[in-house]
């Protein structure tokens, strides 16, 4: 039974060490780092939001503090302008060649979306 | 994508990515390499691969709840008509991994038949793998460069060619030396002798007290094996005895089974037995029932090569009748140094030995003095291996020289 008890010891041991290296990783891609911002109100435009859902953008982006909050677009209006927004919203021109390439491909569906232009006006509206 | 991400989000999935390393180790743990195992035991190395699937679970648990709760947004909605399908892919690995790990610690409380649950669970892992390593690359934040992407489709793709290796090539390998049986052979306690010989002189050179995998009838590719102790003299590689008592779905067949049919045997596995601690100056064996198969090997062995040193087994037992192999113990114990002490639970009425379950007193009585330099090898029911474990430890005798064989494992 000694080695069954060394056997769980030494599974649970991995699992640690395991997790360990996993919060190393978030530790070092995170460090040092500005203390989380409030999140920001969402810029007015119903349309705009429903799009920004629609698109499936929430599941990596948030704006007012609607969707994950992993990567804020918060302010992404005041940084780039429409035609870089309409690049890294669609996986084309530069932000084809900066994306990995799974991401590329999950944007390209928004290409032909009709509330592709909503998103923009949205995203372009967002300027805090 | 230097940037990070805040560290939650980081550290949620980086315990998605090593989870699912994790859970791709697993395959090799059970594939049996010889060589991987046998400075560990391969009792060892299946029961890691078995605590380390609930903590692996717990880790992939843990990757998907953080997520839950930080972000609920990144998972969209749940319904497969709208989620993206790795998103869809990556929930239903999720059940599984639930399902196969729930199905392999319950599998004794709900009766799930032996053969049925190993298919099933060989089938249920290997899906809900291939689920998971699709979600990992269809999300694949992290992913951002090819080499990124290409090593991670090369770790899965190393798993299915380790899959089909242990699937399809090494059963065809151990389908190209069949073993015949010879005879069957009724012994004491509804155990039953399979006696095997190789038609094409093939040997199987194994260390006494090691087990094989046993495939009887199927062919091997069919994943019916079944772990036995070799029962048999390791002089005699030519012909390989497994002793098998009647216990569940599979050991009730043995006694059906007629000469001429076809078996085949791999392995030799195991750490068990006393070639790997030859200094001893005598060893000791505690047997529970059909616990004395290996040992049986390990004593016919020591009997063939004239072994001179002193050695004890204590054999416990439910009745006299029932006592496997005791008159060939006595001829043992004319060609070796042998004492027999014989422990039985419900002894008839004349019996003078010891009575009850093997325990401090009885191994105290029995033992010589210089016991804590002795070897000691262990094989029968848990119950009896932990309580004899315990009574070793009270007599002084180190832990390291305590070796348990343990054959329920799954």
């Amino acid at each position: 039974m000694l080695r069954q008890t060394r056997a769980k010891w030494l599974a649970l041991a991995t699992a640690l060490l395991v997790a360990l290296m996993a919060a190393v990783f978030a530790a070092l891609r995170n460090a040092p780092r500005a203390p989380e911002r409030a999140p920001a109100s969402a810029p007015g435009s119903d349309a705009g939001r429903r799009a920004f859902e629609h698109l499936g953008c929430t599941m990596c982006h948030s704006i007012g503090g609607v969707g994950n909050p992993a990567s804020r677009l918060d302010g992404v209006g005041k940084r780039l302008d429409r035609g870089e927004l309409r690049a890294w919203t669609t996986g084309t021109g530069i932000a084809a060649e900066r994306l990995p390439a799974g991401i590329s491909r999950r944007k390209a569906a928004a290409r032909d979306d009709p509330q592709l232009e909503a998103l923009l006006d949205y995203l372009e509206r967002s300027k805090q | 994508m230097s940037a990070g991400r805040g560290f939650t989000w980081d550290f949620a999935m980086a315990l998605g990515y090593a989870g699912l390393a994790m859970l791709g180790v697993q395959f090799a743990l059970t594939a049996r390499f010889r060589r991987a195992t046998a400075p560990f035991g391969i009792d060892i190395v299946y029961y890691f691969h078995r605590y380390l699937a609930v903590f692996a679970l717990a880790i992939v648990c843990a990757h998907y709840a953080i997520v839950r709760l930080y972000g609920p947004a990144a998972l969209g909605s749940a319904d497969p008509r709208i989620a993206p399908a790795y998103m869809t892919a990556g929930r239903l690995a999720l059940l599984l991994f639930v399902a196969v790990v729930a199905l392999a610690l319950a599998r004794r409380a709900l009766r799930l038949e032996y053969e049925l649950w190993r298919v099933t669970h060989a089938f249920l892992a290997t899906a809900a793998y291939a689920l998971a390593l699709w979600h990992l690359l269809g999300a694949g934040g992290y992913l951002d460069s090819l080499w990124k992407e290409a090593l991670w489709a090369g770790y899965g793709a190393f798993w299915v060619v380790l899959i089909a290796y242990v699937r399809l090539v090494r059963p065809f390998r151990v389908a190209r030396s069949p073993w015949r049986v010879a005879a069957v052979r009724p012994e004491r306690g509804r155990v039953w002798t399979l006696v095997l010989e190789s038609p094409s002189g093939a040997r199987l050179q194994f260390a006494p007290g090691q087990f094989a995998w046993l495939s009887l009838g199927v062919s091997p590719f069919a994943m019916r094996e079944h772990p036995f102790s070799i029962a048999s003299s390791a002089a005699r590689p030519e012909r390989i005895e497994l002793s098998i008592k009647e216990l569940g779905d599979f050991t009730a067949t043995i006694k059906d089974v007629k000469p001429g049919e076809t078996a085949w045997l791999e392995g030799p596995h195991g750490t068990f037995g006393v070639d790997l601690r030859p200094q001893a100056p005598g060893y000791v064996f505690v047997a529970g029932g059909i616990g004395i198969a290996p040992i049986m090997s390990v004593l016919r062995t020591l009997a063939d090569r004239g072994e001179r040193r002193p050695l004890v087994l204590f054999y416990g037992n439910r009745v006299w009748e029932r006592v496997a192999f005791r008159e060939e113990l006595d001829s043992l114990a004319r060609r070796l140094d042998l004492r027999i002490v014989h422990a039985l639970l419900e002894p008839p009425q004349e019996w003078s030995g010891e009575r009850g379950y093997i325990g401090r007193e009885v191994l105290e009585r029995h033992l010589p003095a210089a016991r804590a330099q002795l070897e000691y090898f262990l094989c029968g029911p848990t119950p009896m291996t932990l309580a004899v474990e315990r009574a070793l430890a009270g007599l002084g005798v180190p832990a390291a020289r305590v070796h348990s064989e343990i054959f329920e494992w799954a």
